[in-house]
């Protein structure tokens, strides 16, 4: 396109100081021509400009930790009122959650097995009518690693404690999954045929230690999406104000980062790496489309929910503060009569009681994206660059038709990256530089569009593309051998990270994600490092 | 002349009053069911006579009679009308019973049906005269019970809401099913002001307390109307109020005895003085009923209740005035010391669920599963009502049994009444069943969401929106009222045929509605696409067209001069080279 504006005019502009011309000729005559030599310079300067799109979006998202750029936390939906409600949860409940603790360790000692199933408990509150229903669950495995007893002792002991109440206009389904996810992930696939109530919210209870201190909440589902912000901040703010307990984003704690050789470090930069802190461990999560939390498998069936994970301690809390917290959010969402809408669900938390708004981590990632697309605008021959970036994609054809099968994981990145680069014929001249291009528009496109549903995965995605594609030959070869597939793959599995299972379990769009969208850009930066 | 008519309207109400025999009865039945909970039912009967059909003067009297419940039938040439709401959720699975006590209660929500005769006149139509009738009622009883357009009244229900007269000739049926609708205080007061005793003596002053009776769990109140006619001049009314109370504490020793004092936190009341009964009944419960013990002693009957012979307690308040009124009735459980919660329970004849399974956004799937648990196969009518925007695909049903297959020949008769969509109106669809005994049938029915218009959409659009519960109506059930004491001790002590329970109702299910976020994003979706219209305006303009020179040539006799132009891009070669 770029080429297009570039092109040369047929003939000298004419003379303006002509008698023939009218001002208002003149005054066209010379925008015209501004026009064109801004263009000039912009078009001159392309790869400046690129450079400096990708500088302005790298320092963005290192601003993302500063304060200016936040916003404090409220309740969008007024129908929730967090902590407005008289709480009913008593010692006697405690009691009976203690009785339930004795029974469930007598049966985690004896029958304590990884298999994936769940059993369900469906509670009829009095006056509901059996339309809509709220999810509580438990598993036996806690993200520690060990049994989650207390949580399941405190799911049963509030199963009792339902019992007569009327003021529920909900129905409850209380779910106990075997092992850490896969558990809830069966039942809420099987639910539909079970019960016909809809569920629009869900709580998950991880609670595996004696006692706690904080409470942290575990929001992130599958493929990065997020529960409404609205249960996040419900959860918090009834923590807070009607449990008693300090909450906290994941595991954090919500002080300030010491430097560690400095004897002073400043509040400004204490703030700044615990924000960091706090965004770096949602990347980590979101980047690969991994969930959190049990809870992280409901968000793919429009369930807004988080994980209540009680920070194992010496003390203060127990059975009564998380009782307490349970009841009071429940009862928030009890108000509820309509789904959470609102469009409160593209956020990013940086601490707790703040957070910041799509718009404003948003244009970090469409600056990088941009970067890529105005790189790819001087296309001299289309149709051969389109011939050219099409053999990349076979492998998806092949991972298509066999993509259960587990050998690919290991075998099909591994052919595909290094033999497929070399095997094809290098394109030079015209047909080089088109290849190029096609694929730093398609890439330049995927970004932003991607940043909408799963910021970091996109940032992930550019930082990848740009390594790949723009940095000299000899870099790029380095980048390319050390990013190898098969390399990440392993080093992934050294971590316990299996993407491929976690695709066939609970739905993570990342593997296929990897075959569609990486290995081709692995083949392509290949062809184009020869 | 004049002044004989005025002595006959003078005189009318006299005369009225010494032909009139119009009756009242009440009665409360208490039911304990095996969870602990009990049903409390109350019904009030009135049966009374035209003033006097054959007048050519159109009169009115009433003395037990609301006229403002018979009055609107009376002027819309009604035959008989049922309203009945539901709140809550009946559990078939703990209650051992398909749905409660009272069986002309409908499904989830408001529900308000009907016949309408013919108007030989032909003023108004039925529809118009339905629609004023339920406009007129949902005033009285605080709902909006009428139709909002015409399309919504469902009239393929005849069948199986069917004419207590019995003749169906110049009938129309009507249905309108609201099952959003919830029961609350306002339908009670309306309810109690219809009854001669007004809520203040006999057993409706029991019921007067809102504050005690709206804390149960299910509720049912509803009216059924039977208007006389020329041939039938003896006219029924009748209402009925009907809850479940848990009896087992929260807390503290779980012992489920009650006594009426506990449950309506006062004495028995004095009698309505125009009551011609009234009556309470305790229904014995099967399992355990031996050791439930009654004071003060009341007379024992055997009755068959829902398909089962049951042993009824009854208390007759006339007779025994000075015994009960400003006493109470007690129940205590002997040989328990503490309420153990049932693992298993006996199950009803037939139970039916309904979800929806493969919930998409744009399609889902009906499941129904209808379980006969008797020792004989029953025919039944399974129906659903539709809003228009649910397209089912009808060639998609599939039918099975369960851990057995697909059993196509168990469905023999299809009735499909599609809706036309431009107009509001309701899709109905009868499927005519075999129930297998012992077996569980799956019925699956598919069906797309159309796209709802802008203004169909609810207030609270998110909701979804709730989908009148099925009916299964059995078609071989027959009331054998009084059983023959020498027979029922010959015969089985329960025959699910012999019931006055035809129709059996899934639950209310919500459907969720793609729906657009109405709130915020619509400035957000105006302001983007704005954006992207100009972009696209600008960049179609970027690549079709120029700013440039264009030299004209010099012709004879035209004073020429170079023209600064827009001109279009004529070389498409150049143009695609230059891409």
């Amino acid at each position: 396109m770029l080429s297009r504006l570039r092109r040369k005019p047929s003939g000298p502009p004419p003379d303006p100081k002509c008698a023939n011309y009218t001002a208002e000729h003149v005054a066209l005559a010379k925008t015209i021509a501004r026009r064109r030599r801004i263009l000039d310079v912009v078009w001159r300067h392309v790869p400046l400009l690129r450079a400096f799109m990708v500088i302005v979006g790298i320092l963005w998202l290192l601003a993302l930790p500063f304060e200016g750029l936040w916003k404090r936390t409220y309740v969008d939906e007024h129908a929730l009122q967090p902590a407005q409600v008289t709480m009913y949860f008593d010692w006697a409940d405690v009691h009976n959650a203690d009785v339930y603790l004795d029974e469930v360790e007598k049966i985690a000692n004896s029958t304590f097995q990884d298999t994936a199933n769940s059993t369900y408990a469906h509670v009829t509150t009095p006056r509901s009518a059996g339309t809509e229903t709220i999810l509580l669950s438990a598993n036996w495995a806690s993200r520690d690693g060990g049994p989650n007893l207390r949580g399941i002792a405190m799911l049963l002991a509030f199963g009792d404690f339902l019992r007569g109440q009327n003021h529920w206009a909900f129905d409850f389904v209380l779910v106990v999954g075997e092992d850490y996810m896969s558990g809830l992930e069966d039942f809420i696939r099987e639910y539909h045929s079970l019960l016909p109530g809809v569920i629009w919210t869900g709580l998950n209870i991880d609670y595996p230690g004696h006692s706690f201190s904080h409470l942290g909440l575990f929001y992130e589902g599958v493929n990065g999406r997020l529960p409404n912000q609205d249960v996040v901040n419900t959860v918090a703010h009834v923590a807070r104000h009607a449990g008693g307990v300090l909450p906290r984003y994941h595991d954090i704690p919500d002080e300030h980062i010491e430097l560690k050789g400095i004897p002073y470090t400043p509040s400004w930069l204490g703030n700044y790496l615990l924000a960091a802190k706090h965004l770096l461990h949602h990347c980590a999560f979101t980047a690969l489309g991994r969930a959190t939390g049990a809870h992280g498998v409901l968000a793919r069936h429009r369930i807004d929910s988080v994980t209540l994970y009680c920070t194992p301690a010496t003390g203060p809390h127990g059975f009564h503060t998380l009782g307490r917290t349970l009841e009071s959010t429940l009862r928030s969402f009890n108000n509820l009569l309509e789904r959470l809408h609102a469009s409160y669900f593209f956020y990013l938390l940086p601490r707790v009681n703040w957070f910041i708004p799509v718009g404003h981590y948003l244009p970090a990632a469409v600056l990088l994206g941009a970067s890529l697309t105005i790189g790819g605008f001087d296309c001299p021959k289309p149709l051969e660059g389109l011939t050219l970036i099409s053999p990349a994609f076979l492998p998806v054809l092949a991972a298509f038709i066999r993509i259960g099968l587990p050998e690919l994981e290991v075998l099909l990145p591994t052919l595909t990256a290094t033999l497929l680069p070399l095997s094809l014929p290098i394109p030079t001249g015209d047909a080089k530089k088109s290849l190029e291009s096609l694929t730093l528009l398609l890439y330049g496109a995927l970004i932003p569009t991607l940043a909408m549903v799963n910021f970091p995965q996109a940032i992930l995605l550019a930082f990848t593309a740009l390594l790949y594609l723009t940095p000299p030959k000899s870099a790029r070869v380095l980048i390319l051998a050390l990013s190898q597939p098969v390399l990440v793959i392993s080093v992934l599995r050294g971590r316990g990270i299996k993407l491929q299972e976690e695709w066939s379990e609970v739905g993570n769009l990342a593997w296929p994600g990897m075959i569609v969208v990486w290995l081709p850009l692995c083949v392509i930066a290949g062809r184009l490092a020869r | 002349m004049l002044l004989s008519s005025l002595k006959l309207l003078l005189l009318t109400p006299i005369y009225a009053a010494a032909i009139s025999s119009d009756s009242f009865h009440e009665s409360l039945t208490l039911h304990p069911l095996p969870d602990g909970k009990l049903s409390v039912l109350f019904e009030f009967t009135t049966y009374f006579t035209a003033a006097n059909p054959s007048s050519q003067i159109p009169q009115s009297h009433h003395s037990l009679t609301p006229p403002s419940l018979l009055l609107p039938l009376q002027q819309n040439n009604v035959s008989e009308l049922t309203i009945s709401f539901v709140a809550g959720r009946w559990d078939q699975s703990r209650s051992s019973e398909s749905g409660p006590l009272h069986h002309e209660s409908g499904g989830g929500g408001g529900e308000v049906r009907g016949w309408l005769r013919d108007d030989m006149d032909g003023r108004k139509s039925s529809s118009e005269r339905w629609k004023s009738v339920t406009h007129a009622l949902g005033g009285l009883f605080c709902a909006g019970l009428g139709p909002n357009d015409a399309g919504e009244n469902v009239m393929t229900f005849g069948e199986i809401y069917p004419s207590v007269k019995g003749d169906r000739a110049n009938l129309t049926h009507y249905l309108l099913a609201h099952p959003h609708h919830h029961l609350c205080t306002e339908n009670l007061t309306p309810f109690l002001s219809l009854l001669p005793s007004k809520g203040l003596s006999g057993l409706s002053s029991l019921l007067a307390q809102p504050g005690i009776i709206f804390s149960w769990g299910f509720k049912t109140e509803g009216i059924e109307v039977i208007m006389p006619s020329s041939d039938q001049p003896q006219g029924r009314w009748k209402g009925w109020w009907e809850g479940v109370v848990d009896l087992v504490p929260e807390r503290g020793t779980a012992k489920r005895d009650f006594s009426t004092e506990q449950l309506f936190k006062r004495h028995l009341p004095r009698v309505f003085p125009e009551a011609e009964s009234s009556v309470i009944r305790v229904i014995k419960p099967q399992v355990g009923g031996g050791h439930l013990r009654l004071e003060p002693t009341g007379r024992s009957k055997e009755q068959w209740v829902d398909g089962e012979l049951r042993e009824v307690i009854e208390w007759d308040l006339l007779a025994e005035t000075a015994s009960l009124s400003g006493k109470y009735i007690r129940a205590t459980w002997e040989i328990e010391s503490e309420f153990k919660y049932p693992r298993i329970f006996a199950k009803p004849p037939i139970t039916i669920s309904r979800t929806i399974i493969n919930p998409l956004a744009s399609d889902g799937t009906l499941q129904i599963k209808i379980t006969n648990n008797g020792a004989d196969a029953r025919e039944a009518l399974y129906s659903e009502i539709w809003p228009w925007w649910v397209k089912g695909w009808m060639s998609e049903i599939n039918v099975q049994i369960e851990g057995k297959g697909d059993k196509p020949e168990l469905l023999s008769d299809i009735e499909f009444h599609p809706s036309t969509p431009p107009k509001v109106s309701t899709t109905t669809l009868h499927l005519s069943l075999t129930l297998p005994q012992r077996s569980t049938i799956i019925l699956t029915i598919p069906f797309t969401k159309l796209t709802l218009k802008y203004t169909e959409h609810r207030p609270d659009a998110e909701r979804g929106v709730e989908i009148p519960s099925g009916v299964l109506t059995l078609l071989d059930v027959a009331v054998q009222s009084e059983p023959k004491q020498t027979e029922a001790k010959e015969q089985s002590r329960s025959d699910a045929a012999n019931s006055g329970r035809r129709r059996i109702y899934t639950d209310r299910i919500l459907l969720d509605v793609p729906t657009p976020d109405f709130s915020m994003p619509y400035n957000v979706i105006i302001m983007s696409s704005t954006v992207m219209a100009v972009f696209f305006g600008l960049m179609h303009g970027g690549l079709t067209r120029m700013w440039g020179w264009v030299e004209v040539p010099k012709q004879a006799g035209i004073n020429s001069q170079p023209q600064l132009t827009e001109s279009e891009v004529v070389d498409e070669k150049d143009g695609l080279e230059s891409l």
